[in-house]
């Protein structure tokens, strides 16, 4: 499920009553008023350790075409490192009727933190920093959605603001920019999320008859940038691809 | 004998530091008189000094241990014994019971009572971007954007819990009538109301002395009252409650506890 998001049972920074309850002994039955200030300076002095999950919000998301490549990125805006409490909070999506429950709390502080929550065929590709949680194909709609995170974030995506060119991802101000997932380690990437255009031997997005030239200069030989069919031999069955494959890549 | 004390204090401090990996079970005895010590943690009788000794408390109780402590969220805790009385004197969460406390009000829902989260966050102040929040900051107000409240620079997520802040605990400390108390006693089910001896009004365990106050807080315990009762039909419906918001499972949208008009299809 994830190496970063780990269950958070044992809890730092607490002060022990029972400790609190020995000094209390201690000291109630012969100074009174150094019991209070004893109290007082040692509740002080106890780390504090708030902690919630109110403050991740959506910032980024990204699909492609079909919907198998997917990611959905949190973010916490400020510096509130407790933000772990998430196990139980689910993202749900309006348009599918999907819903991710957290399965676990965070480890570590959150502030200025990001969380990546992503399909396989994403943490597949080249590039793509490895998602802190997974999520089922097409989790969301790629022709307008409202995901809502538990009750404390709802994002409306309207029908034709999700870009789906394999690159560009939509931003919470609704700018479109490359794609840019970022894990809760902090590893960033970029990913390309549609299949290259494999009869497109020289890489001008149009299979043409300038691949045809590629792969007649390539003839016979064992070339890997013209052998298509990956048989190992420039030939015949390279030809019928290149051809079959003829116009622009979709 | 102040050193005897500070050796001990900065020797409880230490050990129990902040990476103490593991819990340790309290044995019976020691339960028992923590939870008698609970009981009787001091009080304060001005607003800052309750304010202080509320942020003592939350810091030494805001996280559970098998010490009997409130812990403040569901799940963390000691389930083989009751903290109901530390944790409603500091709105913490009793894993032996499954409730937590608010203002003296039992909380079933654990996902209600997270979303209240009533204790403050210390949100460094420098990284809040929000103008509203800044503000907000400065004057102790609510950011209605952002829905967060700040108090004494501590943010809060709920405007109920924020109010909450501005209040004083009921204590024996707190220098009330028999009729405040009794309010306060009962405060899981006790109606609000406004004193005119004490020239204050007791809204479940809180004390207020500005009327204003008092009235929104008394509103914002009704919304909490609702909240609780929705959450046996729909816990994500008792969270928008308190939280202003749309349900994601029935789509009914809530300000200050009621539903705002017929649900919208969740469908897009």
């Amino acid at each position: 499920m994830s190496r970063h998001a780990t269950p958070r049972r044992a809890t730092p920074g607490s002060l022990s009553l029972i400790k609190l309850h020995v000094l209390w002994r201690i000291t109630m039955t012969r100074n009174p008023p150094a019991t209070f200030f004893a109290l007082t300076a040692a509740l002080a002095l106890a780390s504090a350790s708030y902690a919630g999950s109110h403050l991740w919000a959506f910032n980024e998301v990204f699909s492609n075409p079909d919907g198998t490549v997917q990611f959905i990125e949190l973010h916490v805006a400020t510096n509130a490192n407790q933000e772990i409490f998430l196990q139980g909070k689910k993202i749900k999506s309006a348009a599918t009727g999907k819903q991710f429950t957290f399965p676990v709390n965070l480890q570590g502080q959150t502030g200025f933190k990001y969380l990546l929550l992503a399909t396989p065929a994403f943490a597949a590709l080249p590039g793509a920093p490895t998602p802190d949680f997974i999520l089922p194909s097409n989790f969301f709609g790629t022709a307008g959605d409202t995901l809502t995170y538990h009750v404390y974030d709802t994002w409306v995506i309207g029908a034709r603001q999700l870009p789906t060119d394999c690159v560009s991802s939509l931003n919470r101000n609704l700018s479109v920019t490359v794609n840019t997932p970022r894990n809760y380690p902090g590893v960033q990437g970029s990913v390309v999320a549609c299949p290259p255009c494999a009869a497109d031997v020289d890489g001008s997005g149009t299979v043409d008859a300038s691949d045809i030239a590629v792969l007649l200069g390539a003839w016979g030989t064992a070339d890997d940038s013209a052998d298509v069919s990956g048989d190992g031999t420039v030939d015949a069955s390279d030809l019928a691809i290149v051809l079959g494959g003829w116009g622009a890549c979709s | 004998m102040r050193c005897v004390v500070f050796g001990l204090v900065v020797g409880m401090v230490v050990g129990c530091g902040a990476d103490e990996p593991t819990r340790q079970r309290a044995a019976p005895t020691e339960a028992r008189s923590v939870r008698a010590l609970a009981a009787r943690v001091p009080a304060s009788t001005s607003v800052d000094d309750d304010f202080s000794a509320r942020v003592h408390l939350h810091r030494s109780q805001g996280h559970a241990t098998s010490s009997g402590e409130p812990s403040q969220h569901p799940g963390m805790g000691d389930p083989a014994m009751c903290t109901c009385p530390a944790a409603k004197l500091v709105d913490g969460w009793c894993e032996f019971h499954a409730a937590g406390w608010v203002a003296g009000v039992r909380v079933r829902s654990a996902q209600l009572f997270e979303t209240l989260d009533p204790h403050g966050h210390d949100i460094g102040h420098e990284s809040v971007t929000c103008p509203t929040c800044r503000d907000a900051i400065v004057s102790d107000g609510y950011c209605d954007a952002s829905h967060i409240g700040w108090q004494r620079g501590l943010a809060y997520m709920t405007r109920l819990t924020w109010l909450l802040a501005k209040g004083q605990r009921v204590t024996d400390e707190l220098a009330l009538c028999s009729s405040c108390r009794l309010a306060a006693a009962a405060s899981n089910s006790a109606e609000p109301r406004w004193c005119t001896t004490c020239e204050g009004g007791v809204v479940g365990n809180v004390f207020f002395t500005d009327p204003k106050l008092f009235e929104e807080a008394s509103r914002s315990l009704g919304t909490l009252r609702l909240a609780v009762a929705e959450s046996a039909r729909c816990e994500l419906c008792a969270c928008a409650m308190v939280y202003d918001r749309r349900c994601p499972d029935c789509g009914i949208a809530y300000r200050d506890g009621r539903a705002t008009g017929a649900p919208t299809p969740i469908s897009h």
